[in-house]
């Protein structure tokens, strides 16, 4: 038990150490245009649309499916709520209803979409996707509006913490603690075994992208208040937002021996903020910013992808060192 | 006593494209009954055990359950009503918990309002494990970290969940040790005593003879006998079985163990995998050498390094010049060495793949002219080895997941046949298959030795062992505990001594 104490410390420890040389690196090299109190803070709210993103995707990514319309459903959940705003000064909880509302009937519909054409979710939803940008633009006034200001207090600091913080709990409960969330990581680990049990997988998917539009549509809610705007997406330009959360996610993913899936998530999704803020503080255009965004993911990747394999390494040379030296003796 | 009936199958047919894998089967199983199931295989025992566990659905036929007419959709619904099955196939899903997998599907038993109690669940959990064994294993460990064997017990456990009338073993214990075997005999008397009954199907006839109280025969998808507890023996059922006298020796019956002098083999001071440590071996050209021990003993791990799946620590693998050193399989396939692994559906073929590309697969060189491959050559060699081999398939081009074990194996040698391998090395290579194949194996085995090839033999079973080779070295702990020639005076007692 003591030792089990012992690894879980030892495995927050190495979670918390991946940020933190972010942060330092950044911190050292951008001689003091990184890392101040409120610029930290600013990336954290950052952080919080982009995380849940990566919650919405999660589902889907561990069962092999890629959905590319989540880019384009927030934005379209974005542009009918300031929409609706603009043009007929809607209450508060009209607004958050339409937003997320909309959000949930877009995925839901890419859901049905995916299980009644029986065609790979990535090509389903990149169809999905090209339509979904095609009503954004069609609903938009103009091609970036103004949110107006009374609609944005879901942006506000704490009250943007606070939804995130609600949001993660309701993560966790579902994802650890209810049988749609058993029934997600046994399809993700072995789908036939899972179906041979009995378990639905079409249910569950449909579930999964339903799921996802809640998730979605928070993070378009808060985004568009953080923002205050919203801009119309073509030609695949809303793949910006999933492929930046994608990352997130696998980060996630790579350091889910250390810590739970949720947690990985939200640190990967931190630390890529971070490394943007980071890397514009270092003067980087932003061409060059993507390509060192890349590497550095690359790098945390395999180092935590590899650190078993490293101890293992050192392990068995020790090993072998003394199974030799005995070999040894007995032979005289 | 007039028997109280607990199944009835009636007339059951199901076909698979052109294969009728059950012919019009009724088959009655009463409370009390621990009812046997063998034939040969792809017999239909699966198909029949599967339509009754709620996997697949028949074409035509009833079921009775408990005096009810009975469809069941799904495991999960067979099992609600009192019918669990363990397969040969690997069951349980690795990334989450052995408890998540134990309550697979039926995590509602545990819900409080929309949340599961995982202190429930876990308790349960814990009390199932016991039952087969396993009372110190914590139910929150990822099943990842269990063996093969563990992890069927699970299945188990699993099974035993909500209490069934009826068990079904379906070639569980061929995956077990004799530990395991006996949690499954454990569980079979229990039911016997609790006036619940068992559908027990193996292959192995004395195992099966003897925790059976009646045995059904299957033949090519129909029933041809069930035989009381006065009527089993084993040459009676293997002659039902297959529909003639089994005259053809099983095993070896020379006893000179003779073999070349020349090493084609050798291993020295190898030290590779979890617990094999400074182990030597010489493998001579024509020699049979067996390498037994219980299943964890390093032996399986011996069988990778051999054939450079697993680095060694210390130590080397050399062949025929002792030049050569085989560092990788790619190495030792261009050595002439071929593997058949333990693990025949996830190590030893590509099971979504045809025959013919697992045949050919690793003979592309003898196969390619400039870097073409051509199609019609390719057809003709697997269409060679599946009929030297008596494969039974529709065509080449049949996927090999949809064959039976016996049939898989087959596959799985057929491509170290094709490729003109000089050096054998069969881990466990009668797992799981029927009588007839098994002969046709031990038959094979004798005319590559009388051809001068060279196996080893790796396997679990001391009586194939002290059948089949020239020489027997026993490991214990990793280590060789013993090493014993060919002759008529060893017996399986001997060798036990040397692996407890």
């Amino acid at each position: 038990m003591q030792s089990k104490g012992k690894s879980a410390i030892g495995n927050a420890v190495k979670v918390i150490c991946v940020p933190l040389l972010v942060y330092a690196f950044f911190a050292v090299f951008s001689h003091g245009k990184f890392g101040s109190a409120n610029s930290m803070v600013a990336i954290a709210q950052q952080t919080i649309a982009a995380t849940l993103v990566s919650l919405a995707m999660a589902p889907n990514l561990l069962c092999n499916r890629f959905d590319l319309s989540v880019g384009a459903i927030m934005t379209m959940s974005s542009i009918m709520g300031t929409y609706f705003a603009i043009k007929n000064s809607i209450p508060l909880p009209v607004f958050v209803i339409l937003v997320i509302g909309t959000a949930i009937v877009m995925n839901s519909i890419t859901g049905l979409a995916y299980l009644g054409m029986k065609v790979p979710a990535m090509v389903t939803t990149l169809g999905i996707c090209m339509i979904y940008e095609m009503l954004t633009n069609l609903l938009n006034i103009g091609w970036c509006t103004a949110l107006p200001e009374q609609y944005t207090i879901f942006g506000n600091i704490p009250t943007c913490f606070i939804i995130f913080a609600v949001m993660l709990v309701v993560f966790y409960l579902i994802f650890t603690h209810t049988e749609f969330g058993y029934n997600v990581r046994a399809i993700a680990n072995g789908q036939q075994i899972a179906k041979n049990i009995g378990i639905k997988p079409k249910k569950n998917a449909f579930l999964m992208f339903v799921m996802s539009g809640v998730f979605v549509g928070v993070a378009s809610l808060i985004n568009v208040s953080i923002s205050g705007q919203v801009a119309s997406e073509q030609y695949f330009s809303s793949a910006n937002i999933l492929f930046n959360c994608m990352l997130g996610f696998y980060v996630g993913l790579a350091l889910l021996r250390y810590c739970n899936l949720m947690v990985g998530i939200l640190i990967g999704n931190f630390i890529m903020t971070m490394m943007s803020a980071g890397l514009l503080a270092l003067g980087l255009k932003s061409s060059l910013q993507n390509v060192a965004a890349g590497l550095v993911i690359l790098v945390i990747m395999i180092v935590t992808s590899n650190q078993g394999r490293i101890s293992d390494y050192f392990a068995m040379k020790h090993k072998a060192k003394e199974i030799q030296k005995r070999i040894s003796t007995s032979n005289g | 006593m007039k028997e109280e009936v607990l199944l009835t199958a009636q007339n059951i047919d199901k076909r698979f494209g052109i294969t009728h894998a059950l012919n019009d089967v009724t088959i009655e199983i009463a409370r009390g009954d621990v009812m046997g199931l063998i034939g040969e295989n792809g017999s239909g025992k699966s198909t029949f055990s599967s339509i009754i566990s709620g996997m697949q659905r028949p074409d035509s036929g009833t079921i009775t359950w408990k005096g009810q007419e009975f469809r069941p959709q799904s495991m999960v619904e067979a099992q609600a009503a009192g019918i669990s099955m363990v397969v040969q196939e690997m069951g349980t899903i690795s990334g989450i918990s052995i408890a998540d997998n134990i309550f697979l599907g039926k995590e509602k038993d545990f819900r409080r309002g929309p949340f599961i109690n995982k202190k429930a669940m876990q308790k349960k959990a814990s009390e199932l494990l016991a039952k087969v064994g396993m009372k110190e294993t914590c139910p929150t460990d990822r099943i990842d970290t269990l063996s093969f064997e563990n992890r069927k017990l699970v299945e188990i456990a699993r099974a035993l969940y909500g209490n069934p009338d009826l068990f079904i073993f379906d070639e569980t214990t061929t995956a077990l040790s004799q530990k395991g075997r006996d949690v499954v005999y454990r569980i079979m008397e229990e039911y016997q005593k609790e006036n619940k009954s068992v559908l027990f199907i193996s292959h192995d006839l004395e195992e099966l003879i003897s925790v059976s109280t009646k045995v059904t025969v299957l033949r090519d998808g129909a029933k041809v006998a069930v035989l009381g507890k006065e009527e089993m023996s084993p040459d009676r059922v293997k002659e039902l079985m297959v529909g003639r006298k089994i005259t053809e020796e099983y095993y070896r019956t020379d006893f000179d163990g003779s073999y070349g002098d020349e090493v084609v083999m050798k291993a020295t001071h190898l030290t590779a995998g979890t617990i094999l440590e400074d182990f030597s071996l010489e493998l001579h050209k024509g020699e049979i050498l067996g390498i037994g021990g219980l299943t964890d003993c390093g032996m399986h791990d011996l069988g990778k390094a051999l054939f450079g799946l697993i680095k060694p620590l210390t130590g080397s693998v050399t062949v025929y010049s002792q030049d050569t050193i085989i560092k990788s399989a790619y190495g030792a396939i261009r050595n002439k060495i071929g593997y058949v692994s333990k693990n025949r559906d996830l190590e030893a073929l590509d099971m979504n793949s045809s025959i013919k590309d697992n045949i050919t697969l690793p003979s592309l060189d003898l196969l390619s002219n400039w870097f073409l491959i051509s199609s019609q050559k390719e057809k003709k060699f697997a269409k060679d080895e599946i009929e030297s081999l008596s494969i039974k398939c529709s065509s080449e081009l049949q996927l090999c997941k949809s064959l039976s074990g016996g049939n898989k194996q087959k596959v799985s040698i057929a491509k170290w046949l094709g490729n003109q391998s000089e050096i054998f090395i069969f881990d466990c290579p009668t797992r799981g298959i029927d009588v007839i194949v098994k002969a046709a194996l031990y038959q094979l085995m004798i005319q590559l030795k009388a051809q001068g090839k060279s196996i080893i033999m790796i396997s679990e079973e001391l009586t194939e062992l002290i059948g089949m080779c020239d020489r027997i070295m026993i490991l214990k702990d990793g280590k060789l505990s013993g090493s014993f020639e060919r002759s008529e005076d060893l017996t399986d007692h001997v060798l036990i001594q040397k692996m407890v």
